[in-house]
This record gives C-alpha cells, sequence and structure tokens, in this order.
C-alpha cells in the first residue's frame, strides 16, 4: 500500500502537478485552504503533509503547528514560493519540520525527503 | 572708448535691486545709494546727482559720517564729469577731513586721487602730481597694495605728460609690478597699456607689441571684450609703426569682429578707419576707401566727432596720393569741420593756428610759382591748377599736423584721466565683483550639491522602489514557474512512456526546462537580495568585508587583482555579507571587463584627516560607452550576453545606498573603468552613541 500524503497549496495547478508528478509513488490527497486540509486530517490518517506557506487564511506554519498538535509525530514539509526565513528557521529548531523546499522544486529531492520520512 | 563700458550697467542693475530689500534707515540702504550714485557717473550723471544726493542726505540725517565722506567722493565723480569742478574740490576735501576726523587715512587715497585729477586736467600738473604723491604715501602707509598700483600709474601718467619717459617707466612698471602680484586682472591691462605706450614713444614697437599682447591676453582671459577690441585696435597700430602690414590688417580685421560681436558701433567705425590705415599702407587704396566709407557710416551715425575727423583726414590722404584733388580738399574741409567742433573751446588757439599757417604757405605758394615759370608753357595752365591745388594741400597737411598733435596729446591726457579716475575705483569694483562672484561659486557649488543629492535620491528611490517590485514579482513568479516545470516534467514523463526516451520532442521538452532554470535564477537572486534588507547591520572593519569578498571573486578570477588598503582598521556599520556581496559583484564585473592581461586594482585611501575613506575598484579594461553609464546598475541591464542577468551591480549600488555609501563611475573607452565608493564611516559621535545604547 502506498503512503498517504496530503498536499496543501491555494494554486490549483500546484496541486495537479504535485499529484500527478508523485501518483506513482504515493496516494495524494490535496486540500485548497489550512482550514480545508485539518478537517482533512480530522477525518483521515495521513502519513505525510506537505504544504504551501503563504495561503488566505491560515499560512503553512499555522497548518503544520495544528497538525502537529494533533499527530506529534506526522512528518511535515513546505514547499513555498517565498524564501527561507528566521520563521521556517525557527520551526525547523522546533522540530516542527523535516524540510523546507523552495518553488519551482527539484521533483527528485522532494521525491527522496518523502521516501525518507515514511520509511 | 574706455576700459569698464560693459561694467557699469550690470553693477547698477544689482545695487538697484539691492536696495529694494532695505528700509531707508538701514545704514546698508544709505551705503549702496551712496554707491550708485558713484557707479552712475559714467552712464547717467543726473542719476548719479540724484542718488548722491540721497545718500548725502540720510547719511547726515542718521549721522553717519563714515558714509557721509564716502557719499562726498562718489558724488564728486559726477560733478568731474559735469566739469563742475568747484565741487569736485569742495567735496574731496571736505571728505578728507572727515576721514582725518574719524581716523581713517586709509580712505583718504581715494579723495587725494581724486584732487590730483582734477589738478591734472586743470592743467595744473605740480598740484596735481603733489596729491599723488601724498596718496601714494598713505596708500604705502595703510599697506594699501591696489591704490600704490593705481597712484603709481597716476604719476607715471604725470610723467608721461612732461615726457619724462624715465621716471614714467620706473612708476608704470612698479605699477604692473603691484598689478602682477596680485593677479588684478582689471588693472593689468591698464599697466600693460601704459609700458606699451612708453615703448611706443621710445619706438621700440617689438617691446611695444609684446606689452599689448600681454594686455590683450588679459582682456581674453577675463572675457572683457571690449578692452579686447581696443587692445587688437592698440596692437595693429604697432604691427603698422613696424611696417608689418600683414599682422596690422589681421588685428585690426579681428578688432572689427569683436566690436560687431558686441554691436559696438563706435569700436566698428575705428576698426574700419584702422583697417583703412593699413590698405592705405599696402596701396590698396579702392579697399581702403571702402572701408573708410563704413568707417564714416558709422561714426555719423553715432555722432563720433573725433573719429570723423581723423575718417575725413584719412580719406583727405588718400584722394591726395590717387591725385583725385578736389575730393582730397573737400574731405580735407570736413575733417576742419569736425576737428571745429571736437575742440570748439580752442577755437582761438585754432585760429592764431591756421592764421600762421596761411601766411607759411603764402611763402610756399610763392616759392612754388617760381618754380612753375621754369616748366612747359602749353603746359602752364594745367600745371599752375594743380600745384595750386598741391600747395592748399600742403598747408592743410601742416595744419592738420599741428592739430592732430593738439588733439593727440589733449586726447592722451583726458584718455589717462578718465582711466585713472576709472582706476580709481577699481578697488570698490572689484570687491563688489569678488563678493558677487564668490557667492554666484557658492551658489554654483550649493546648485550641484543639490542636483547630486537629487540624483541620488532619485536613484536610491528607483533602485528601491524596483527592488520592492522586483522581489514581489520574483515571488509571484515562482508559482506559475512551478507549474511551468512540474508541467514540463510531466509532459515529458508521458511522452517517453508513448514514445518511448528518444522521442523527437525532447529538445522542446529541454528548451522548456532551460528557460524555467535561467528564470528561476533570476527570482533566486531577487529574493535572496530583498530577504537580505531586512538584515541587521554591526561595526565592522570595511578590510575584513574588502578581504573576504577577494577571497571569493579570486578563486575563479582569470585576471591579476591588485588590493591596497594598509593596516588600519576602517569601522563601518554594515551588514557584513550584503556589503561583501556588493563588493564581490562591483570586483566582479571589473574582472569581467578585462582580457587575458588586465588588472583590477583596489585600494582605500583616507581623507580629511581620516575623516573620509574612498574605496576605488579599478580595471584596465573595455571601457563603458558615456550613454551607457547611467544605465549601470539598473536591474536586468546587462552586457553580458551569456552569463548575466543584469542584477549584481543594481544589487550592489542599492547595497550601497542602504548603506549611505555613495558611488561614482568613470570611464575611458578602451582606457578602463573606476568604481569610486565614497565609505560611509563610523564617526565619533555615532561610536559613543552607539556605546551608550
Amino acid at each position: 500500500m502506498k503512503a498517504r500524503v496530503l498536499y496543501v497549496d491555494d494554486e490549483v495547478i500546484n496541486t495537479f502537478v504535485f499529484s500527478k508528478s508523485y501518483e506513482n509513488d504515493f496516494d495524494i490527497t490535496t486540500a485548497r485552504s489550512g482550514e480545508e486540509a485539518i478537517a482533512k486530517l480530522k477525518d483521515e490518517r495521513f502519513d505525510v503533509l506537505v504544504t504551501d506557506m503563504r495561503m488566505p487564511g491560515m499560512t503553512g506554519l499555522d497548518l503544520v503547528k495544528k497538525a502537529k498538535e494533533m499527530n506529534a509525530d506526522l512528518p511535515c514539509f513546505i514547499i513555498s514560493g517565498y524564501p527561507y526565513d528566521d520563521e521556517i528557521q525557527k520551526a525547523m529548531d522546533d522540530k516542527l519540520l523535516l524540510a523546507f523546499f523552495s518553488k519551482p522544486y527539484d521533483s527528485t529531492t522532494v521525491l527522496n525527503a518523502l521516501k525518507e520520512a515514511v520509511a | 572708448m574706455n576700459w569698464a563700458v560693459a561694467q557699469p550697467r550690470s553693477i547698477i542693475d544689482s545695487l538697484q535691486s539691492r536696495i529694494r530689500q532695505y528700509d531707508q534707515r538701514d545704514s546698508t540702504y544709505v551705503k549702496w545709494v551712496s554707491l550708485l550714485s558713484y557707479h552712475y557717473h559714467m552712464v547717467d550723471t543726473d542719476s548719479g546727482l540724484y542718488y548722491g544726493n540721497k545718500a548725502l542726505k540720510l547719511s547726515r540725517s542718521l549721522g553717519l559720517r563714515y558714509l557721509e565722506a564716502n557719499t562726498l567722493v562718489n558724488i564728486s565723480t559726477n560733478y568731474f564729469n559735469l566739469k563742475d569742478f568747484d565741487r569736485v574740490l569742495e567735496y574731496n576735501q571736505q571728505a578728507i577731513e572727515i576721514y582725518d576726523e574719524l581716523d581713517r587715512p586709509d580712505k583718504k587715497i581715494d579723495p587725494l586721487n581724486n584732487l590730483g585729477l582734477l589738478y591734472d586736467q586743470l592743467g595744473q600738473w605740480e598740484i596735481a602730481l603733489d596729491y599723488y604723491y601724498k596718496a601714494l604715501d598713505v596708500s604705502k602707509k595703510v599697506n594699501d597694495l591696489r591704490g600704490e598700483s593705481l597712484l603709481s600709474t597716476n604719476i607715471g601718467s604725470q610723467y608721461l605728460n612732461r615726457d619724462n619717459f624715465t621716471q614714467a617707466y620706473e612708476y608704470y612698471k612698479r605699477a604692473l609690478e603691484i598689478d602682477e602680484s596680485l593677479n588684478d586682472s582689471s588693472a593689468l591691462p591698464y599697466s600693460y597699456n601704459n609700458l606699451a605706450l612708453i615703448y611706443k614713444k621710445n619706438k621700440e614697437y617689438d617691446k611695444e607689441t609684446d606689452f599689448l599682447k600681454k594686455a590683450l591676453s588679459i582682456s581674453i582671459k577675463t572675457k572683457n571684450n571690449h578692452s579686447l577690441g581696443l587692445n587688437q585696435i592698440n596692437i595693429a597700430t604697432s604691427y603698422l609703426n613696424q611696417g608689418d602690414l600683414d599682422s596690422a590688417l589681421y588685428y585690426a580685421r579681428s578688432s572689427f569682429d569683436t566690436y560687431s560681436a558686441l554691436k559696438d558701433i563706435e569700436g566698428k567705425a575705428e576698426a574700419n578707419y584702422y583697417i583703412a590705415k593699413v590698405y592705405r599702407e599696402l596701396k590698396s587704396y579702392d579697399k581702403a576707401l571702402s572701408k573708410l566709407e563704413d568707417a564714416i557710416m558709422l561714426a555719423n551715425k553715432g555722432g563720433f566727432n573725433p573719429l570723423l575727423f581723423d575718417c575725413f583726414e584719412l580719406l583727405s590722404q588718400i584722394y591726395e596720393v590717387k591725385t583725385d584733388y578736389k575730393n582730397s580738399l573737400k574731405a580735407h574741409q570736413k575733417a576742419l569741420a569736425f576737428y571745429d567742433s571736437v575742440f570748439n573751446e580752442n577755437r582761438e588757439q585754432i585760429v592764431a593756428q591756421l592764421e600762421l599757417n596761411r601766411n607759411r604757405n603764402e611763402k610756399n605758394e610763392l616759392m612754388l610759382k617760381n618754380q612753375l615759370q621754369e616748366s612747359e608753357l602749353e603746359k602752364q595752365d594745367l600745371i599752375i591748377n594743380r600745384n595750386n591745388v598741391y600747395i592748399i594741400l600742403i598747408s592743410i597737411a601742416a595744419a592738420s599736423l599741428l592739430f592732430s598733435l593738439i588733439y593727440m596729446v589733449r586726447s592722451r591726457r583726458k584718455k589717462a584721466a578718465l582711466a585713472s579716475l576709472l582706476a580709481s575705483k577699481n578697488q570698490e569694483i572689484n570687491e563688489l565683483n569678488l563678493d558677487l562672484q564668490k557667492n554666484v561659486e557658492a551658489l554654483k557649488a550649493k546648485i550641484e550639491e543639490i542636483r547630486m543629492m537629487q540624483k541620488e535620491l532619485i536613484d536610491k528611490e528607483k533602485l528601491a522602489s524596483i527592488g520592492y517590485l522586483a522581489s514581489g514579482l520574483g515571488h509571484e513568479i515562482n508559482n506559475p514557474l512551478n507549474f511551468i516545470q512540474k508541467g514540463n516534467e510531466i509532459l515529458a514523463n508521458k511522452l517517453s512512456q508513448i514514445y518511448g526516451s528518444e522521442h523527437d520532442m525532447a529538445y522542446e521538452i529541454e528548451i522548456i526546462e532551460t528557460g524555467v532554470r535561467r528564470i528561476e535564477k533570476i527570482t533566486q537572486k531577487l529574493i535572496a537580495y530583498s530577504s537580505r534588507n531586512r538584515s541587521q547591520k554591526d561595526r565592522t572593519d570595511i578590510k575584513d568585508v574588502l578581504y573576504q569578498a577577494l577571497k571569493e571573486v579570486e578563486k575563479k578570477s582569470s585576471v591579476a587583482i591588485k588590493a591596497e588598503y594598509g593596516r588600519e582598521p576602517i569601522y563601518v556599520m554594515c551588514d557584513f555579507n550584503a556589503l561583501k556581496i556588493a563588493f564581490i559583484n562591483i570586483i566582479q564585473n571589473s574582472i569581467d571587463a578585462c582580457d587575458k592581461e588586465g588588472i583590477v586594482t583596489i585600494e582605500v585611501q583616507m581623507e580629511d584627516h581620516n575623516q573620509k575613506a574612498n574605496l576605488k575598484i579599478c580595471d584596465n579594461g573595455r571601457g563603458i560607452p558615456d550613454d551607457q553609464i547611467a544605465r549601470l546598475g539598473d536591474p536586468f541591464y546587462t552586457t553580458k550576453e551569456e552569463t548575466g542577468a543584469g542584477l549584481g551591480l543594481y544589487i550592489a549600488f542599492d547595497t550601497l545606498y542602504r548603506h549611505n555609501m555613495s558611488h561614482r563611475v568613470s570611464s575611458k573607452l578602451l582606457e578602463g573603468t573606476c568604481i569610486e565608493i565614497n565609505l560611509s564611516l563610523m564617526t565619533e559621535e555615532y561610536e559613543s552613541q552607539s556605546v551608550i545604547r
């Protein structure tokens, strides 16, 4: 059985390309906002959370914090169009995030990171 | 013509505008009104007297004794021009008394000199000389070099009037020495001209020309075109006397050009007269006549009678050479008419001289008649007629020679008096001019400074707003870029699944990927840079920053880099990494401009007693065309087709601005480019503040 990945991004095309890229390796569910993602996390079990940073409403980091409250062991990643900054650094230090990727991200690097997370 | 025609009007205008800013009871107001009186004396004595009396009344009612004395001297120059010599005497004597009372011997130079000029004008040369010497003594005592120069000139002129060339030379030379030591460009032409005059008297024309040319070069330097025209005429005359007709013609024509540019009718007329004189010597009589015609037309227009006298005299001479006796006689009669009108006051003297000449001419006539009787009978009538004309002409020539002499002496004396009078106020004009010049310079500097600041501000604003826009854009681009890249990957995978790995759309897929990577590089730079803007600044030795920057650049540099920046630390407040990247970008740019033999030099210079430091990064590369210097540092502006995104210098310059470090780019094609950075140092004040914090 494939590991389940929840991918969150307000850009529908990003959710599309992410799903298409990794459909052979993972079972991918997508959400268009932090709020929608929380609802899905409550209902279903996921092995990995991958989220965009800046979205209308909840930010990616807010979502990660909530998800961690619900499941402290859930591996979380952020893929953002914005750069690595102090906030991200702090989240990494607090072990909220496994890794941070900038868009456009390298497909293989992300794939390997996800595989490692679920191994 | 005189040396200072160009100036009074502009000074008057400037004074007029100044007095409007003051209250009548303000001593400054009185001072300017008093000066107006002086400056009007050359152009409008009515106004001169009006302002003078106003200043006199005000200074008396306000009890300003010093200004009262100044005003008396200033008004007197107007009375001098009106030939009211009683008042000149009275006013200057009163002024001297007041200066004595106030114990201001230094101010006595002007009135004493004026009294000298007065007696000079009245022909009482002993008394004039006495006053000049008194004024000279004062100027020496108070160490007033300009005064000493002026008085030496006036005394020299006195000796020249007495044909005492040795003494005249000594005093003129002393005046010249002072003018040269003061580099006084308004007085130097007088001195050169005076010495030239002495050499002319001694018939040392080559030396005369030398000095005239020195005066000429000053006229050119000071852009005093009125004196330039006069100088050119004088030089032309000197060459004429030396028989160098080509040079004479050249200078006479130059003077015509000078006066034409000035639209100075009298000058143009005079220049034409001298050109005609040269043509006469060259025996080009028709050309001479045509020039004289122009001169007479112009002189008539302005009513310049002395010049008309000269012109008709010359005309008469030329007709004589052309054996057109009728016209020669006519011209001479006209000349005499003008002579008469010019020197009306000496009419009796002239009549007496004419009488004397007539007697002589009668004698000559008789003698010639005797000679004529021996000539052929058939031609007798004609010859008698012609000889009659000759006799008349000889008599005319003799008379005119005498008149010319009288005229020359008088006009020279008049000129000298006027020149001295003018020179007597040179100091004040100079001071006023200097003052004005200083203000103008200061204003110019300020305007330049403001312009630079404005440019810097615009650049800074431009960079900042473009930076803000660009970094925002960078972020926004990343999402669609992600679509393209991932979409491309998915497409590539699908194509491989359908057609196998060797399908014929591989190249198209690849170029999309290349494009995406290039855009990615740009956005990365922009984003990395905008994130740096939020960074912190620390007290840092700029040399450490340079050292680190150099370490990185040298790794991949293809050219030699010479760096010299001493050991003393130079502290600035900076974001180490941001500034390091700025330096790297600038140095890299210099390296890229060089070929293999290129050298990049980096030096730091301390200025203003270590208050300022300049970092210079120079290369000997291909240089930047002028029209491209301004674009340097614009984002996405690049000349490197393959490697550059056009952001390196943009980021560098913006970083400098954020550190309050201004920069300047200078470049010469094929010689290289220098970028000079004014490092904003941590001042002691700043340092102590930061300690308190």
